[in-house]
């Protein structure tokens, strides 16, 4: 309950808006760079929410895999479908520049705004019981359980301007030295990024919460490399189309947890006194590719501003004023590791992350206002798990929007 | 250059990708072989190095997670009658549970919720109270196990006790309750009084009484044969009120809207199914409930039928939740209609598997013409307590002492002992539950009152089967013991040994000092009532077969204590129908299978459906003593969904090969 896939956020920073701002650079892609000299200031904000999960045979399903209960010796009291929603809020300010203009770095800064996760919990009875005289009900099971210590979960909202992991990037155009590529319509990229583990876990003692690492967040690992081809069509199609296809792989840094103890949950969260006051999640790692379309859909008017140093030329050169981006992403996840003193527990927790796979459609609309003289780039994407069914994923769905502001002050 | 160095940031991609293990997580095995070798301590301890983690799992996800919040909901009603379990909460604040938790969560730092309950004090002072029963090797043992896992002995101590202690409180907390509820204290079928035919095999026809139960005796046979099956049954349902307990309802009586009879597999409800079941009139006694019931049609023309009454009171139990009437334990009456043509004997009162309560432990011991080649063997399928996690710690253990027999358990990590086993001169050994309040609690209860500690004595049953299997060699040896044993509650015991010689022992506490010593012996060719009866053990004079209810200590306590009357097992014991019931679908396997048992047989007949309890299935085994093999199935619910493994006790116990 506590993991979410939200949106590979700063991946797609690093990737997607490095850079559309090039003079040279009229589209996104996976290739991009900045300018050399050039800073671009991102601001996004994302909205994700999250209602269900694809299981390991392909359907959707419930966050968490169901439970069943049983009375000490007295048969199965019912099956709890631990359902839940959730919702992120997080904003991520990145900052990136160009040193060369086939190599850019950048700095990634998510700070999640808030998080909720409403408890819908799910209940099928059990076994008749017969000193009852009928089977436990939902409520029957929930007085039950507190009669034992066990609150219900309740509504969780937290992570209230909390930052995540920072992640540092490169991004190196390495095909602007081999002329043949760029005689073609040809560009790749090599993209690396890495996260700090600033993120905060989730607290280890509530039943529902979320953390803020790049392990709550499931969006990228702490180390990402990305090889990316861009195909441009410059003469054929009037520049209005590009293609492109990266291949990627994300490692995720094991990473150690305290073990809950109980004191809040003493039923659903009482870990310690077997697994140790600590263990380790060793996450699976990623690896996957993504095809992508860019369709110009209005280059719209140049117009020579300041810009543009008034070179009505540069100004044509500047990206178009809407710009239609399609991307199609496969990730297989493979499976994460638990270390703990108990290796039944790790065994129960590794069976909720076991190797997957995700498909991931991503639909952007992007302004740029550089051709009109304006230093403003505003986007809004659509990015959707939930469509086309994955495995052992989660289906997370998020609404981006963001605004990108370029400078050069040399 | 420049192409050099990007061509070597590509080429990190591929051994990065190649690197990345993507193995996906498999189970851990839930079922472990373990040969312990040495003195008891040294023994304990290779167990607790081994199996430290499983050990803390195990007490932590049974023990702390399950079933001592479960019963520290049973405080209020114990202190309602044993006052020294009475807390603040109760205005009591200087009594000797309310001290102990004062003084306990005045120093206590961690899991203080565990350790500062009432449960964990029951364990606590139950298991200090065994110990002094326990022989001193298994001490050692346990200590040796405590050091090796590092662990507290008196964790331990409670991990190897608590099963005792458990059964022991439960009994005393379920007759407490049921002793609210109501009870059916008579069956009428008034239809028999008149037929012209003998119902009950008495040797007489419609004579005064005949067709009338009162008071109602809970009976392994049919109540009635020949019944005429187009009138109705009338059952007379009484409720009173003790003023103990946490629901002083002050409304006696049974409630009508709480009445249930289930007829062979359909059930009927009150006032739904009215007319099916009708309320009969009973204004001069508030306290009782007269219910008529006749199904659509009337019954079955020469069948066996089968009702199972349940009914609750006015009462509505707030503590501990849910909120409910306190009901009456499911009472099943079974009998024939007219054509069926058998006597009451031949008929057992087994009823339809409901699906509503599951079979308990059962076993059984079969020899000679019995087998397909003579060899006897002996078969157990143990139920009780699973809790989605005891299944998980499951261990063969392998005890080579250096002073006694060789000898294998099927067992727990943590454990010193196990629910079966076998030595290597071949005695094999199993028990069940079966429910008493002929047990030392009940003792303590009987001679102290209210002021009664709740603890146990005695010797504790796991143990008891490694004492014999670590010393004896047959079940006449077995036997002797048994009969001179304190044992700590109720139990089944079935033996075998290599010569063919087996014998059922069901023990109890004796606090009524019968000749039998709370020992009763049962042979394969005991009979019951008389040389002309039928076998009170099994089919023949090559077997025996038993389940979780007593076949010859029918009486094992009445008494009466304050405003309690402590009654048989038969009369309050949730397991007495279904174990009456699994023993004679046991019988009727057997039978079916009759001469040609050997272990595989023996394994078919353990996975029939109605002898697996779904849900606390825990371990299942068949032991031929001969051979010295076991073939075992744990570490899954039901125990026998998995395969049966196969042991050879006298391959691990053979010297190694010389190179």
């Amino acid at each position: 309950m506590t993991r979410h896939r939200t949106t590979r956020l700063l991946l797609a920073a690093l990737a997607a808006t490095t850079l559309s701002l090039g003079a040279s650079s009229a589209h996104a892609g996976f290739a991009e760079s900045l300018p050399k000299g050039t800073f671009l200031l991102d601001l996004q904000y994302h909205f994700s929410w999250l209602e269900g999960a694809w299981d390991n045979k392909g359907r959707m399903g419930p966050l968490i895999p169901v439970i069943e209960r049983y009375e000490p010796g007295g048969g199965k009291q019912g099956t709890l479908i631990p359902d839940a929603s959730v919702r992120y809020h997080i904003l991520a300010i990145q900052l990136q520049y160009g040193i060369l203009d086939w190599l850019a770095v950048g700095l990634g800064v998510p700070v999640v705004l808030r998080t909720e996760i409403t408890p819908r919990l799910k209940w099928i009875p059990g076994d008749f019981q017969p000193q009852m005289g009928r089977p436990y009900s939902e409520s029957d099971f929930w007085e039950w359980a507190e009669s034992m210590g066990q609150p219900r979960p309740g509504r969780w909202v937290g992570n209230r301007g909390v930052l995540g992991d920072l992640v540092l990037g490169i991004r190196l155009r390495w095909s602007d030295w081999i002329p043949a590529f760029e005689q073609a319509g040809f560009a790749s990229a090599l993209t690396v990024t890495g996260a700090l583990p600033t993120g905060r876990p989730a607290d280890s003692e509530e039943v529902v919460a979320a953390g803020t690492t790049m392990w709550d967040l499931q969006t990228q690992g702490n180390l990402s490399i990305h090889l990316g081809f861009d195909k441009r069509f410059r003469t054929e199609l009037d520049d209005r189309l590009t293609l492109g296809v990266e291949v990627f792989y994300d490692w995720f840094a094991p990473r150690r947890f305290d073990a809950p103890s109980g004191e809040r949950n003493p039923l659903l969260m009482n870990f310690e006194p077997f697994i140790g006051t600590s263990y380790v999640i060793d996450p699976g790692d990623f690896v996957g590719a993504s095809f992508q379309a860019d369709v110009v859909a209005a280059k719209g008017p140049a117009r020579a501003a300041w810009i543009s140093g008034f070179d009505p030329a540069r100004a044509h050169a500047f990206p178009p004023l809407l710009t239609l981006s399609v991307r199609y992403t496969f990730i297989h996840s493979c499976q994460t590791d638990y270390r703990s003193q108990s290796d039944l527990w790790d065994y129960t927790q590794e069976d909720r992350w076991r190797p997957g796979y995700r498909n991931i459609l991503t639909f952007t609309a992007l302004f740029s206002f550089l051709r009109l003289g304006a230093p403003l780039q505003i986007y809004a994407t659509y990015r959707t798990l939930s469509l086309i069914p994955g495995r052992n994923a989660r289906a997370a769905d998020v609404f981006t929007a963001g605004m990108r502001v370029p400078a050069k002050f040399w | 250059m420049r192409g050099r160095w990007g061509l070597t940031f590509i080429l990190l991609l591929a051994p990065l990708v190649a690197q990345s293990g993507c193995d996906e997580a498999t189970q851990p095995a839930y079922v472990q072989v373990a040969t312990l070798r040495g003195s008891a301590y040294e023994r304990g301890f290779q167990h607790g190095e081994r199996f430290a983690g499983r050990i803390r799992s195990l007490y932590t996800t049974l023990l702390t997670q399950s079933l001592m919040p479960y019963l520290n909901r049973e405080r209020p009603d114990v202190a309602s009658v044993l006052l020294r379990y009475q807390s603040a909460a109760e205005g009591v604040p200087d009594s000797y549970f309310q001290q102990w938790r004062d003084d306990c969560l005045a120093t206590c730092e961690r899991n203080c919720t565990e350790l500062c309950g009432f449960s964990y004090l029951l364990m606590r002072d139950s298991a200090e109270h065994l110990k002094r029963y326990i022989p001193q090797p298994y001490l050692d043992e346990m200590q040796g196990i405590a050091d090796g896992a590092d662990l507290p002995f008196e964790k331990i101590l409670i991990l190897n006790t608590f099963f005792d202690t458990l059964l022991s409180f439960r009994s005393i907390t379920y007759y407490i309750r049921q002793s609210q509820s109501p009870i059916l204290v008579g069956a009428v079928f008034p239809s028999a009084a008149a037929d012209g035919v003998d119902n009950d095999g008495d040797g007489q026809a419609d004579e005064p009484g005949e067709g009338v139960f009162q008071p109602f005796e809970p009976s392994p046979y049919a109540a009635l044969v020949e019944v005429p099956p187009d009138a109705p049954i009338h059952l007379h349902l009484h409720d009173i009120k003790l003023g103990i307990g946490t629901d002083k309802g002050d409304t006696p009586g049974v409630d009508p809207a709480t009445v249930r009879i289930r007829h062979n597999d359909v059930q009927y409800q009150y006032p739904r199914d009215a007319g099916i079941i009708t309320i009969l009139p009973s204004p001069q006694d508030p306290q009782s409930l007269e219910v008529s019931f006749l199904p659509p049609g009337g019954f079955r023309e020469a069948a066996v039928e089968a009702i199972v009454v349940q009914a609750g009171d006015f009462n509505r139990i707030v503590n501990p939740p849910p909120m409910r009437a306190r009901f009456m334990r499911d009472e099943r009456v079974v009998f024939s209609t007219r054509g069926y043509g058998q006597p009451r004997q031949a008929i057992p009162n087994q009823g339809l598997a409901d699906g509503q309560t599951q079979p308990p432990s059962i076993a059984f011991a079969s020899r000679g013409p019995a087998t397909t080649n003579g060899e006897p063997l002996l078969a157990h399928h143990f139920a009780l307590l699973d809790s989605n996690t005891t299944h998980k710690h499951t261990v063969l253990f392998v005890h080579v002492p250096d002073q006694g027999i060789p000898h294998a358990v099927l067992g727990y990590s943590g454990l010193v002992w196990g629910m079966s086993g076998m030595n290597a001169e071949g005695l094999a050994w199993t028990f069940n539950t079966s429910d008493t309040l002929d047990n030392p609690m009940v003792e303590a209860f009987i001679r102290e009152l209210f002021d009664a500690r709740l603890v146990g004595s005695g010797v504790p049953i796991g143990i008891l089967g490694r004492d014999l299997l670590g010393r004896l060699g047959t079940v006449a040896q077995a036997v002797d013991t048994l009969r001179r044993v304190k044992p700590t509650f109720g139990w089944n015991v079935l033996v075998a040994d290599a010569s063919g010689d087996m014998a059922a022992v069901e023990l109890d506490g004796n606090l009524e000092e019968r000749p039998e010593g709370g020992a009763f012996v049962i042979r394969p060719e005991d009979r019951d009532g008389g040389e002309d009866g039928p076998f009170l053990g099994g089919l023949d004079q090559n077997g025996l077969h038993i389940a979780s209810h007593y076949l010859k200590n029918l009486d094992d306590l009445t008494t009466r204590v304050l405003v309690f009357d402590l009654q048989p097992q038969r009369y309050w014991s949730s397991f007495y129908y279904r174990s009456v019931r699994a023993r004679a679908v046991l019988g009727a396997g057997l039978r079916a299978r009759h001469g040609t048992l050997d272990a595989d047989t023996a394994i078919d007949l353990l996975r029939t459906p109605e002898l697996v309890d779904q849900r606390d299935s825990m371990m299942a085994a068949v032991f031929t003593p001969r051979s010295l093999r076991i073939r075992y199935a744990m570490g899954q619910v039901p125990a026998t969904d998995g395969a049966f493994l196969d042991f050879s006790l006298a391959d691990a116990l053979a010297p190694p090969e010389a190179e």
